[in-house]
């Protein structure tokens, strides 16, 4: 899922931190979070991902953790918690009922 | 340790490339890492030993060491620092010079610590790294391009948008020496000429990336760590500013204490109009659309800036920091507050370090002042204080050394010496490298500047002396362990820069930003959690004892390096002969004036606690033997500088 983040500066601790949870290593490659540039406007777009694969690994939302791992490296955690939490809710919903194609991918940009 | 067993950290290779026959090879970094630092802290080592004496900064047997800090690739506090050594054009000796961004990171995931590029391609070339696969890939046609639109170029031609360079400019190209590496778009290898040193190459870029993996030895207490020290910066004051603002949040400061450096430091302070009108702040609440942050950083201090009103409408660039605003708009007396983001996105374009753009413009504007340089020598121009168009124009001409850019293009120390005429006095410079920093009014923050290895500049020693008020002398005190760290007393400032010394190089090292320690805020990251922080990622005990014996060892090879290809010694370790003759003509300190035979008993004092000879700065044979390099005692030696 692709989601916006206006407060984002793209620091990308958080694919860091994420790895980390994942493998003990700091391996932004295997994050399940990714930051990317965007053309214009502010801040960065926050992929998470659903699956494993060559991008990385599913986002499990850290739930062995009170705070999950990428908020606790990130200064603008409550955005990333709505991110989060939206992540969640969407990814719930789309098991209860899979939405039709072209759907259920965040707020999409 | 095994220098064939594993280690953390590090990436664990030194990647080694020769331009001139393609000849590609690795190296353990264990060989280095635990005598030297990560970063520069190697990188003076590799140069120290390969480099002769004969070597000229232009010439293929030149080296250039490219490095990710020891922290890099980790969520450690501002771990997102590289670095870039060489033997420089500024100096014509040590040169170092750090950016903070995205490649140190990717060199590391790569699989590497540094590289160590030798030898000069026969055609432009730029260099490609992606994990194992190392490739030189012709750049003809990117040369004579802007940074930006190299990195364009480059993303276009390997098919990913999101890769990341460090690449030079025309200044680069066209080996003006103060030619700087940018990282992507903004972020500067600053000062030093690095960027000449890669022209001289053929080497138009370094663009790389890595997915591979960084492990930290004590994995679970690193992030225990980790998280106790990113809890400190919630309860830091100057965050909250330094996120808005970041380093230009502190015009005020320099204001009160008398740093800033007007029409070529004739004066150090503004007038009153002039604060108004280039006050940064507002500028900033009205053209922020975004943030802009580096790996590990605990708080973030830059903004992406959309400027759409003014001379400048249509600029979209990151926002510079303090230097930028001192060097190029108050230096050159430039009302129009978005000229030095004007002025800093196009030196960042031509690859030109902005204080080898201010340096030798200052001078030139003040020897027209003064009817030294007339428009006989100017290419017709009017050097006139403040007017922004002549300055963007000699932006250009240095770039590609045109007409008077040429002369201006060597920096002011050289084109004073070019000039003649008694223009020496207003080229302000310490060891040939162009100087933005009035050192008049403070004492440790001049004492810094003016003895660092890599010529004129504050990030390697001096102390922050706008932060040393009397509310926080309790404080101060105890970091630095002295009694008297109030910026105008002469004692204790040969201490504190000491400690500066080690502060710096271990962030410079390790990869921290400086404004994530006790650099930025006393209130932030010390020795002693750096310390921690390296011990548990590198899983080598490492004590603040052992930072600083590591530290001292660099610098005295920095300090050797220096004596092996110039003639340096003390009278180049002091400011330049306006700061010591003149007093400070207005503001809080007005009237202040530096006692030169004070200022000599503070080298004296500087010298003696380093164990280097007060008569001529030479480091001692003893102080060189228990750092455990005997074998620079006897180089030294052999050239005469033996003591």
């Amino acid at each position: 899922m692709i989601f916006d983040m206006p407060s984002c500066g793209g620091c990308r601790t958080c694919e860091m931190a994420c790895s980390f949870k994942h493998e003990e290593e700091f391996a932004p490659s295997i994050s399940s979070v990714k930051i990317i540039d965007r053309d214009e406007g502010p801040g960065f777009r926050v992929i998470l991902l659903e699956e494993t694969g060559k991008e990385g690994m599913a986002c499990d939302g850290c739930k062995e953790f009170a705070v999950p791992m990428c908020m606790q490296y990130c200064p603008e955690s409550r955005d990333l918690r709505e991110i989060l939490d939206q992540f969640t809710r969407r990814g719930e919903a789309s098991r209860r009922a899979p939405p039709p194609p072209g759907h259920g991918r965040g707020k999409e940009t | 340790m095994d220098s064939c067993g594993p280690i953390y950290a590090y990436a664990g290779k030194i990647l080694r490339i020769n331009l001139s026959d393609g000849r590609i090879s690795t190296e353990p970094t264990s060989a280095y890492a635990r005598e030297w630092l990560g970063a520069s802290g190697i990188a003076i080592k590799i140069l120290y030993d390969e480099l002769r004496s004969w070597v000229t900064p232009y010439e293929p047997a030149n080296k250039i060491v490219f490095s990710a800090g020891a922290l890099v690739g980790t969520t450690a506090p501002g771990a997102c620092k590289s670095n870039i050594s060489t033997l420089g054009p500024m100096t014509g000796g040590w040169a170092s010079s750090c950016s903070d961004s995205y490649a140190g990171g990717e060199l590391k995931y790569a699989g590497y610590d540094s590289i160590v590029i030798e030898g000069r391609a026969h055609t432009p070339v730029y260099l490609w790294i992606c994990d194992d696969s190392v490739e030189l890939r012709d750049a003809r046609r990117l040369w004579g391009k802007t940074t930006w639109e190299t990195l364009e170029g480059v993303r276009k031609e390997l098919g990913d948008e999101k890769l990341h360079s460090a690449s030079i400019g025309p200044a680069g190209e066209n080996l003006v020496r103060g030619a700087c590496v940018i990282q992507d778009r903004g972020r500067a290898f600053g000062r030093c000429g690095t960027g000449a040193v890669m022209g001289s190459k053929n080497l138009k870029a370094i663009v790389v990336k890595g997915t591979g993996a960084i492990r930290v030895a004590r994995p679970k207490r690193f992030m225990e760590t980790n998280a106790r020290l990113r809890r400190m910066f919630d309860s830091v004051k100057s965050v909250e500013g330094m996120q808005k603002y970041g380093t230009l949040r502190g015009l005020d400061s320099k204001q009160r204490i008398c740093g800033i450096n007007f029409k070529n430091f004739q004066e150090c302070t503004l007038p009153e109009e002039m604060i108004k009108a280039v006050d940064p702040c507002p500028m900033i609440d009205k053209y922020e659309v975004g943030r802009q942050s580096f790996p590990g950083c605990a708080f973030g201090c830059g903004r992406r800036l959309h400027v759409t009103e003014g001379p400048y409408a249509g600029l979209e660039t990151e926002c510079n920091q303090m230097e930028v605003l001192l060097t190029l708009q108050t230096r050159l007396a430039v009302q129009e507050p978005t000229f030095m983001l004007k002025a800093n996105a196009y030196c960042n374009q031509m690859g030109l370090d902005v204080d080898a753009a201010g340096g030798p413009i200052g001078w030139a504007m003040e020897c027209y002042q003064r009817g030294i340089l007339t428009e006989k020598d100017t290419d017709g121009l009017k050097l006139t204080w403040g007017d922004a168009g002549v300055i963007l124009d000699l932006i250009r001409k240095i770039s590609f050394r045109e007409g008077f850019g040429d002369v201006l293009a060597e920096g002011c120390a050289r084109a004073a010496d070019r000039v003649g005429r008694d223009s020496s006095y207003y080229a302000m410079h310490i060891k040939g490298q162009d100087l933005y920093e009035p050192c008049r009014g403070s004492l440790g923050w001049s004492l810094g500047t003016t003895t660092s290895t890599r010529g004129g500049g504050h990030t390697t020693g001096a102390t922050l002396d706008g932060r040393i008020v009397p509310e926080v002398k309790e404080k101060v005190s105890a970091i630095f362990g002295v009694q008297h760290p109030m910026p105008q007393e002469y004692e204790d400032k040969a201490k504190m820069v000491i400690f500066m010394e080690v502060l710096t190089r271990v962030n410079n090292c390790l990869g921290v930003c400086h404004f994530n320690t006790i650099y930025g805020d006393f209130d932030q990251m010390d020795l002693p959690h750096l310390a921690e922080l390296y011990s548990e990622a590198t899983g080598w005990d490492t004590s603040v004892e052992d930072l600083k014996q590591l530290t001292m060892r660099q610098v005295n090879l920095e300090k050797a390096f220096n004596l092996r290809h110039t003639s340096f010694d003390r009278k180049d370790d002091l400011p330049a002969p306006r700061e010591l003759c003149e007093p400070i003509p207005k503001g809080t300190l007005a009237g202040w004036k530096m006692d030169e035979e004070k200022y000599h008993q503070m080298l004296d004092e500087y010298y003696d606690l380093h164990g280097w000879d007060r008569e001529t700065s030479y480091p001692k044979r003893e102080t060189l033997a228990e750092l455990g390099l005997g074998y620079v005692a006897e180089d030294l030696e052999k050239i005469g500088k033996g003591r």
